[in-house]
């Protein structure tokens, strides 16, 4: 049963990587043809970075809400 | 001398802090306590310690150089990073720490012989890891020391003997807590290097605005993504693989699983240490851009690459300051540098030695193995520091290769082995061994498939290798199984 859970977990580990490469490669792709700049920045360029951080920090709280606190 | 005083203060912090760990680890298990901290890392020292020794001297230096030379398409790919620690924990975090504790392993080769009962697997690994993170720990060595000569006008060998002794000196003395420890310093002072330098470069460019704007009509490149060529999309998919996805099979940030204290902590870890890879990934390589507003011409016109970010500390940062601006990416270094001794001297002591004399019914003495732990840390410190006193060339291809060579050694061995019963022991010493040779057989022969990085042939090769062997190999027995799933 823990080594289940513990597979489950490994997936959604998984899935918020694959999310989070999905999200990288649309700010870089769609965005870019897009002339918007802020401070001289393109917007690809801070979707595709800063945007994708705070992606990633959003999928870690997700992900560590999600798994389960065990007795080791 | 004086500005080198806040170093110099630094480091002795570092080694106080390594003295105080050692006093309060008397007793108990040895080998427990020093390679892995007795289990009792707590959330934040957890991230920081991953992070920091994920994060070496070539992130604060060479990125950023890049990042001078190409624009926001290196940032844009240097952000791939921010994955490596909520990749690492939450595929391997909770599995390893509980494996650890059910097979009383100190290292993740005594997991890994756990799993696949092969003697000759758990040999390659250990030699694997000396080897590898020996070539890791030379780039680092050569990279602070070139950082300070080239900050503080000071020599190469000053800087080596500065920071190199002390962090060999501190790692055997205390071990991995203290590793740990000095680590969250590591990464508080890297975050405060960024900040500081950020600030100056802005300050003397005059603000993001003036920097960028005039950029954009000299270097229109350096705002696309593919930067007029010189980011391929075959070095995104590259990146992805070798900083990214693959980072998980690095054994020093699975060890991290085996040492800390509860669940609670890794999922804090998981948080803290995305939020602080990310800042600084960004943070630096921004930095690097931004070095624009500060220094003229590319990067060729200042030195080269590696450079860069020297020259912006010393054109931007008030000279009473370089002392304190430097720590951050000196910090960068020693943290791996210790990060990997502790690691490396495990894959000796533990896998190799103890290993030996408990398969033949000897038992080594709790003593023995304390001074042996010690004087091999410290060895193994010292010759990499003397390497380091006569810099081998193209050090940084060399840093790339170990870490290539890390990963497809350890990756599918570890993920396949502990996530598929189907896993077994002619499989992984097919996958360990083939691949790792395949890819320094083409990293030797300068061999590329679609100018890929080698580490897309050695992860390939040794997942397909895996695949055979385990299709032709013995299955596992039932009682491994049954430990394992």
């Amino acid at each position: 049963m823990r080594y289940l859970e513990i597979l489950k977990e490994a997936k959604m580990t998984g899935l918020s990587l694959l999310t989070l490469i999905i999200f990288w490669l649309l700010a870089g792709i769609l965005l870019s043809g897009v002339e918007m700049t802020i401070c001289n920045i393109p917007i690809w360029a801070i979707v595709g970075t800063i945007g994708v951080w705070t992606m990633a920090i959003v999928l870690a709280i997700t992900l560590s809400r999600k798994i389960k606190d065990v007795d080791l | 001398m004086a500005n080198l005083l806040p170093l110099l203060l630094y480091m002795a912090v570092m080694a106080a802090i390594s003295f105080y760990v050692r006093k309060l680890q008397q007793g108990g298990n040895f080998l427990e306590s020093y390679f892995v901290g007795n289990r009792q890392l707590g959330g934040f020292v957890l991230a920081m310690t991953t992070v920091a020794t994920y994060s070496s001297v070539s992130s604060f230096v060479g990125g950023p150089g890049m990042a001078f030379e190409v624009g926001f398409g290196w940032l844009y790919m240097a952000v791939v990073q921010v994955t490596a620690v909520f990749l690492v924990l939450g595929i391997f975090g909770k599995r390893v720490a509980l494996l650890a504790r059910k097979f009383n392993a100190v290292t993740v080769v005594d997991i890994l012989r756990a799993r696949y009962k092969s003697e000759l697997l758990a040999g390659f690994a250990a030699l694997a890891i000396v080897l590898f993170f020996s070539g890791t720990m030379t780039a680092q060595f050569v990279g602070g020391a070139k950082l300070f000569a080239a900050v503080t006008g000071y020599s190469y060998e000053i800087g080596l003997l500065l920071f190199g002794l002390v962090v060999v000196v501190y790692t055997s003395i205390g071990g991995f807590r203290a590793v740990a420890l000095t680590d969250t310093c590591c990464a508080v002072m890297m975050i405060a290097g960024i900040v500081i330098l950020l600030h100056y470069v802005l300050m003397a460019g005059g603000g993001v605005e003036a920097i960028l704007g005039k950029l954009t009509v000299e270097r229109p490149e350096m705002f696309e993504p593919f930067s007029g060529g010189k980011m391929p999309w075959t070095l995104y998919l590259t990146q992805w693989l070798l900083v990214g996805v693959c980072t998980i099979g690095l054994p020093q940030s699975v060890v991290r699983g085996i040492s800390y204290k509860d669940t609670a902590g890794m999922k804090q870890a998981i948080i803290i240490g995305t939020v602080v890879i990310g800042f600084m990934n960004i943070g630096i390589n921004f930095v690097g851009i931004l070095a624009h507003g500060v220094l003229s011409g590319d990067a060729a016109a200042n030195g080269g690459v590696d450079n860069v970010i020297p020259s912006a500390i010393v054109a931007a940062v008030p000279e009473n300051l370089i002392g304190i601006a430097i720590i951050g990416p000196l910090a960068a270094s020693i943290s791996t540098i210790s990060g990997l001794l502790i690691v490396a001297s495990s894959a000796v002591v533990k896998d190799i030695y103890v290993h030996y004399h408990s398969s033949r019914g000897r038992t080594v003495e709790q003593s023995s193995m304390r001074r042996l732990s010690i004087l091999t840390t410290a060895l193994m410190g010292t010759i990499v520091f003397v390497v380091a006193l006569t810099p081998p060339s193209l050090i940084w291809l060399i840093n790339m290769f170990a870490f290539g060579g890390l990963e497809t050694a350890f990756f599918w061995t570890l993920l396949l082995g502990l996530y598929w019963k189907g896993a077994n022991k002619l499989g992984a010493e097919l996958s360990m061994i083939g691949g790792t040779v395949v890819y320094c057989a083409t990293q030797a022969l300068g061999f590329k498939v679609f100018d890929l990085h080698q580490i897309t042939i050695g992860i390939t090769v040794s997942l397909l290798f895996f695949l055979i062997g385990s299709y032709f190999g013995k299955p596992t027995d039932e009682q491994t199984l049954k430990e394992f799933f």
